[in-house]
């Protein structure tokens, strides 16, 4: 063969070679081929509605798909409209109208499971969903209530969604607590995660990402908790959020709430250092109160065994600042008045958190994780009489719970008295 | 035959570390959590153990033969059949070794990443990826591990240390585990992870001082151990035992449940995964590099780079027989727990029946006896 020929045959099989390798990706996506969901909020249906969902994942018919046969659940999904998103504080300001440029596409559909009906929801969307981005998911009261196994597995297995997502109880339903959208920030679900991340940097909520609750769920001596939010405000438009105390679980089921000064009382039993609630205190032999902010904590838990029997000790350490005082005459500037304040806080705090522990025994819910204190210091005892979340829930009900509250005035503020 | 002595201690410590780190680091904590909950971690360290006397055997070998590999002085010591059958029994389990490491990374990519891409193509490219600087000879082998390995270091150390911030230093007690259940079997499993020392042996007659191979070895397995060890504590503290347990690939759940500070990147699996890609890299190019060094042993041939190619389809074909993940891992548990028999009672027989007939390999440039010229 001619020399060139054998070249040009040479770089033609070259050319086949990389071929293959120039075709791009696989898993290609344009970003607006994405329907970004970046929130859902999961309500009850009543019964009868289950007649008037779609048949996409599954059939009448017996022996073909029948549906799962579970309660049926309403998903509302917030799917960000491309370019409307603002992306920086640089294109806030453009358009205060609300009305016509929403930046969000609320859609509602049903199903049995969440994948059900996102699925069902995938049918009347043209792009495809993706989970990658999404930052909370809202769940009514009543459907925690009845658990939340359906919703749980998806957020584990799928690989796209991040464990620093929020899982938020409302008390009304979902759907509406998912719309709530303030002027200060544009995207509804934004303004919902802004205001989670704010409350524990303030101290004044645990850090509570999807991923915080898993570990407690799957964990054999602690119970999860989520935050619970109520919507305030009558009118349908001007509707905001209050974080209105922790929803007790147990195991996936929504057990009950605390009051949200309770939050203080947990964070206290926790030791969460960031501290940022205010509580009033009558001033002892004297008239009119004092309001206290606690800003740093510290906290020791330790279990002790009596005749085989764990008792569970906590030892709270706050440091407080006054912030105000309803009485002007009365006055708060000597060591013995404010060392009488400190007695009082005390007691009082050692109240209110054995309230907030014998409240979680009563359900059985132990959402500070006493039990993995157990299993870690004792597995002696653990071992020979626990070994089981269900074990565990009996017994922490009946355990005797000691705390010891140690309570310093810091600082006064500006004025001296 | 004489090689040119030019792998320095670092090179061949390097190579240890990065060839034993690799796709294991994924699921260590899962299976060792499964044995031992809460014994995680100390699981981990006598698995480590295990794997290190497998070590120690190979380089005493390495430093009586310091001419040689096993693949050659085994047929010195036991005879030229004998030898060639361990040979085979070698290039076998590496070859299934070879495979399952490819198969297990797909198996990641397609889960996490890359979910339409076909799993063979995932496979075959990593596959190739390994297959093409494995025809190179073993200084350029040594100097590719020694690249590497600041980039397969260095993320996980990251991710462990900013994981620490959702730490709970409960899930880590009591150390010897509540129930633990399968403490022997699992430790078998975590020493199979250190089966890519094997490695050393090839390095061991190109070091410019072999009588230091030791140094290398306690090294190299050091470090890698002590980062399978630190993994398996931050992802045990941030999860706790349960949880663990039901992740297929915890260590991967735990760069994606770790952030940056100031909110820079709110979860790392992405650039976790990307680096962790180097590690497989590594650790499969060693693992087809003894395949296919093996392979020219066994036909008497000088030189390796033909069954680069020639092992790559046989490697591939046995890398998609696992039907699913969970065969997968069952193979590789079973693959894992049978390579020990290869891996550390082969060397301690050669090591034994070494020492009785008083073998030993010539020292120094000299010519060594027996085969290959």
């Amino acid at each position: 063969m001619h020399p060139s020929g054998v070249k040009t045959i040479k770089w033609f099989c070259v050319l086949l070679l990389i071929a293959p390798w120039l075709t791009g990706c696989w898993d290609r996506t344009e970003l607006e081929e994405r329907g970004i969901i970046l929130g859902l909020g999961i309500d009850t249906v009543p019964p009868e509605a289950a007649k008037h969902e779609d048949q996409i994942t599954e059939t009448n018919r017996k022996d073909g798909f029948p549906p799962p046969g579970e309660e049926m659940i309403k998903v509302t999904a917030q799917i960000a409209v491309p370019g409307r998103v603002p992306l920086g504080p640089g294109q806030g300001g453009g358009s205060q109208g609300g009305g016509g440029q929403k930046s969000v596409w609320v859609i509602q559909v049903m199903g049995h499971t969440l994948d059900d009906a996102i699925q069902n929801l995938q049918q009347q969307v043209s792009q495809e969903l993706y989970l990658g981005h999404f930052r909370v998911v809202i769940v009514s009261e009543q459907l925690e209530k009845r658990g939340l196994k359906k919703t749980l597995d998806l957020l584990m297995r799928d690989p796209e969604i991040r464990k620093s997502s929020y899982l938020l109880v409302s008390r009304s339903s979902a759907d509406k607590a998912l719309t709530v959208a303030p002027p200060l920030e544009r995207v509804p679900t934004l303004y919902l995660t802004d205001m989670m991340e704010q409350a524990v940097w303030m101290g004044k909520f645990p850090q509570s990402f999807i991923g915080n609750f898993f570990t407690a769920y799957a964990a054999k001596g602690r119970e999860g908790y989520l935050p619970y939010i109520q919507p305030k405000g009558g009118k349908k438009q001007e509707f905001h959020i209050e974080i209105d105390g922790i929803a007790l679980f147990v195991e996936d089921k929504m057990v009950g709430k605390t009051e949200p000064l309770e939050i203080a009382s947990y964070l206290e039993i926790m030791g969460v250092e960031q501290a940022g609630n205010s509580i009033t205190v009558p001033i002892p032999e004297g008239k009119g109160h004092v309001r206290f902010t606690a800003f740093s904590r510290e906290t020791k838990k330790w279990v002790e065994m009596k005749k085989g029997r764990p008792h569970l000790k906590v030892s709270i350490y706050v440091e407080t600042e006054i912030d105000e005082k309803s009485n002007l005459l009365q006055h708060v500037d000597s060591t013995q008045v404010i060392k009488r304040i400190d007695k009082e806080i005390e007691e009082r705090l050692e109240q209110v958190s054995l309230q907030l522990v014998k409240k979680t025994q009563k359900k059985g819910s132990d959402i500070f994780g006493f039990g993995e204190r157990v299993r870690a210091k004792e597995p002696v005892y653990w071992n020979r009489h626990i070994r089981t979340n269900r074990k565990w829930r009996q017994v922490y009900r009946t355990l005797p719970v000691d705390i010891q509250v140690k309570h310093i005035t810091r600082r006064t503020g500006m004025r001296e008295r | 035959m004489n090689r040119p002595r030019r792998i320095t201690l670092l090179q061949a410590t390097a190579v240890l570390i990065s060839t034993v780190i690799g796709v294991g680091v994924l699921a260590l904590p899962r299976f060792t959590a499964q044995s031992m909950d809460t014994g995680a971690p100390l699981l981990t360290l006598l698995g480590l153990g295990v794997g290190f006397l497998g070590l120690i055997l190979l380089t005493l070998l390495g430093m009586r033969f310091p001419q040689q590999t096993i693949l050659e002085y085994s047929e010195a010591i036991l005879g030229k059949f004998l030898g060639r059958l361990g040979t085979l029994i070698l290039v076998l389990f590496f070859a299934l070794l070879t495979a399952l490491i490819a198969r297990e990374f797909g198996q990641v990519v397609v889960a996490s990443v890359l979910r339409k891409t076909p799993l063979e193509v995932t496979v075959l490219v990593m596959l190739l990826l390994a297959a093409i600087p494995s025809r190179n000879g073993i200084d350029v082998f040594a100097y590719i591990h020694q690249f590497y390995l600041p980039f397969i270091l260095a993320p996980a150390l990251v991710i462990v240390a900013l994981s620490l911030k959702n730490a709970d230093p409960l899930f880590l007690q009591p150390i010897l585990g509540n129930q633990p259940a399968g403490m022997f079997p699992g430790m078998l499993t975590v020493a199979a992870l250190f089966q890519g020392s094997f490695v050393h042996t090839l390095i061991i007659p190109s070091m410019r001082r072999p009588q230091k191979a030791w140094v290398a070895a306690l090294w190299g397995l050091g470090i890698s151990g002590a980062l399978y060890v630190v993994i398996a504590m931050a992802t045990l503290s941030v999860f706790g035992p349960e949880l663990t347990k039901q992740f297929f690939w915890p260590t991967l759940e735990l760069a994606k449940a770790t952030s940056l500070p100031g909110a820079v990147l709110e979860r790392l699996d992405a650039p976790f995964l990307i680096l962790w890609v180097m590690a497989v890299f590594t650790t499969l190019l060693s693992s087809y590099y003894v395949t296919a060094y093996g392979m020219s042993r066994l036909f008497n041939l000088q030189d390796h780079r033909l069954f680069s190619w020639f092992i790559l389809p046989f490697v591939f074909v046995l890398a998609m027989l696992p039907g699913n993940i969970h065969v997968l891992y069952d193979s590789i548990q079973w693959v894992g727990r049978a390579g020990l028999v290869p891996t550390i009672l082969y060397p301690l027989l050669l090591l034994l029946v070494a020492a009785l007939r008083g073998k030993r390999g010539a020292s120094g440039g000299q010519q060594t006896t027996g085969q290959s010229s």
